[in-house]
């Protein structure tokens, strides 16, 4: 392809950023003192599936939530979704911790998403039913296990089919079903044309999921 | 959806989680009222004295309890959460909003139920006009609300939010508590309120515009 007015180098980078859902460049980040991120490049591409490795304390939740625009970065460039009029709408967060209100059941978590979203309550019938939450769907959420708070975590992804998913650990504590969750919400995002960056500490886990791994 | 849609949604919300918790019901309303029996037991103050300060000593406690309605711990979000709303709201004013109107709600219901206390302990002489203390209620709650959510969204995730927001939170609503108070010093002279009136009017405008202007900046901290 060529490009009236731009030599090719300059061409191929517009072209890379364009094409790739995230692109990090030169990324640092340190709290005071504390280097957390040490020039980190990295690049998602559509329907691609990026693993991150690392040792306790690399930067791996933190990455993460730079990928997600959620944590500033020191120096470097960070560029998500660019064509998307509004990224954020478009990012999916699976953390260590599910991201619930303990005073409303797993349902209403699932219904306070989707009424933001203004996705219709039949939808959030149907993801609690394709989760099977549904036996506990009126459960609230403080007297939920562990396992189904992350499991409606899940669900609450499903619901809102993100074009980037960012999971860290994802299969920590899941039962041989969610494990399936999670993996068909790989696959669902990767055939639509979407991007997942996975953290994880075990290997097996990210040769079998991933397409290629970084190490931090 | 819109902004509208969204702070509405946001607002029933808190208020469910809210009626849930219990938190304003069984802790704040409690030791609002037990405020109001000890201050003219600790005084001692004639009963003519303690008539003359009633509705006073309504708008402090109003004030100095109403901020624990606003910053309310079931209206504190984790930090999960607080990452899932900026990953979620298309506006992030709509944040700001929705919690401002459940916390009006609150604050009023708090006002309501502590008005006929405040009657009851310190039998308080009432202005001719009385009825006009109504909207400058409505006006203190929607002014602290509206500060205590900005302060509640400004320190939250900060080490020391539990003790500095209270403390923001009151000084900032000072100008709500004075405008009230000359409102009803102004009612009990049979003068007209429309300073105190603006002033209360004025705080809802410049919170509101700090607090919808800043959403996107708080977002990001």
């Amino acid at each position: 392809m060529a490009v009236l007015g731009c030599d090719r180098g300059a061409t191929e980078g517009i072209l890379r950023l364009v094409q790739a859902l995230v692109q990090l460049d030169n990324v640092t980040l340190a709290f005071g003192a504390n280097q957390v991120l040490n020039d980190v490049t990295l690049s998602i591409s559509p329907g691609e599936c990026v693993g991150i490795q690392g040792p306790n304390g690399s930067g791996k939740t933190t990455l993460i939530r730079v990928i997600g625009t959620l944590q500033q970065i020191s120096s470097g460039s960070v560029i998500v979704l660019p064509l998307e009029p509004k990224p954020r709408l478009e990012i999916g967060l699976v953390g260590h911790r599910a991201a619930l209100n303990d005073f409303l059941t797993l349902r209403e978590n699932l219904e306070f998403v989707a009424g933001l979203r203004a996705i219709p309550s039949s939808e959030v019938e149907r993801t609690l039913s394709a989760t099977g939450l549904d036996p506990v769907a009126n459960r609230r959420a403080d007297r939920a296990s562990q396992g189904m708070r992350r499991r409606t975590d899940l669900a609450r992804i499903a619901l809102t089919s993100p074009k980037l998913l960012l999971l860290d650990e994802p299969y920590t504590g899941l039962d041989e079903t969610a494990t399936g969750i999670v993996d068909q919400l790989i696959k669902n995002t990767r055939e639509r044309g979407g991007g997942v960056a996975l953290v994880s500490h075990d290997p097996a886990v990210l040769t079998r999921v991933a397409d290629r791994v970084v190490s931090l | 959806m819109s902004l509208w849609k969204q702070a509405w949604l946001i607002a029933r919300t808190d208020l469910r989680v809210e009626g849930r918790s219990g938190e304003i019901l069984w802790i704040v309303l409690p030791y609002g009222a037990l405020a109001l029996f000890l201050i003219p037991i600790a005084t001692a103050l004639p009963l003519r004295v303690l008539s003359d300060i009633g509705i006073g000593m309504y708008w402090v406690v109003v004030l100095l309890f109403g901020m624990f309605v606003t910053l309310r711990q079931s209206s504190q979000a984790s930090p999960q959460e607080r990452d899932l709303m900026r990953l979620t709201l298309g506006d992030p004013a709509a944040l700001f909003l929705g919690k401002s109107v459940a916390s009006t709600t609150l604050l009023g219901v708090f006002q309501l139920v502590m008005g006929p206390i405040s009657v009851a302990f310190f039998n308080p002489a009432l202005p001719p006009q009385w009825w006009l203390l109504i909207p400058v209620s409505a006006l203190l709650a929607l002014a602290m609300a509206m500060t205590g959510t900005l302060v509640g969204l400004l320190v939250a995730g900060t080490r020391s939010s539990t003790a500095l927001a209270p403390l923001l939170a009151a000084g900032l609503a000072f100008p709500s508590l004075v405008g009230a108070s000359i409102a009803t010093s102004n009612l009990a002279d049979e003068k007209s309120i429309v300073t105190p009136i603006a002033l209360l009017l004025l705080v809802v405008a410049v919170t509101s515009a700090i607090g919808i202007a800043s959403s996107t900046l708080l977002e990001d901290q």
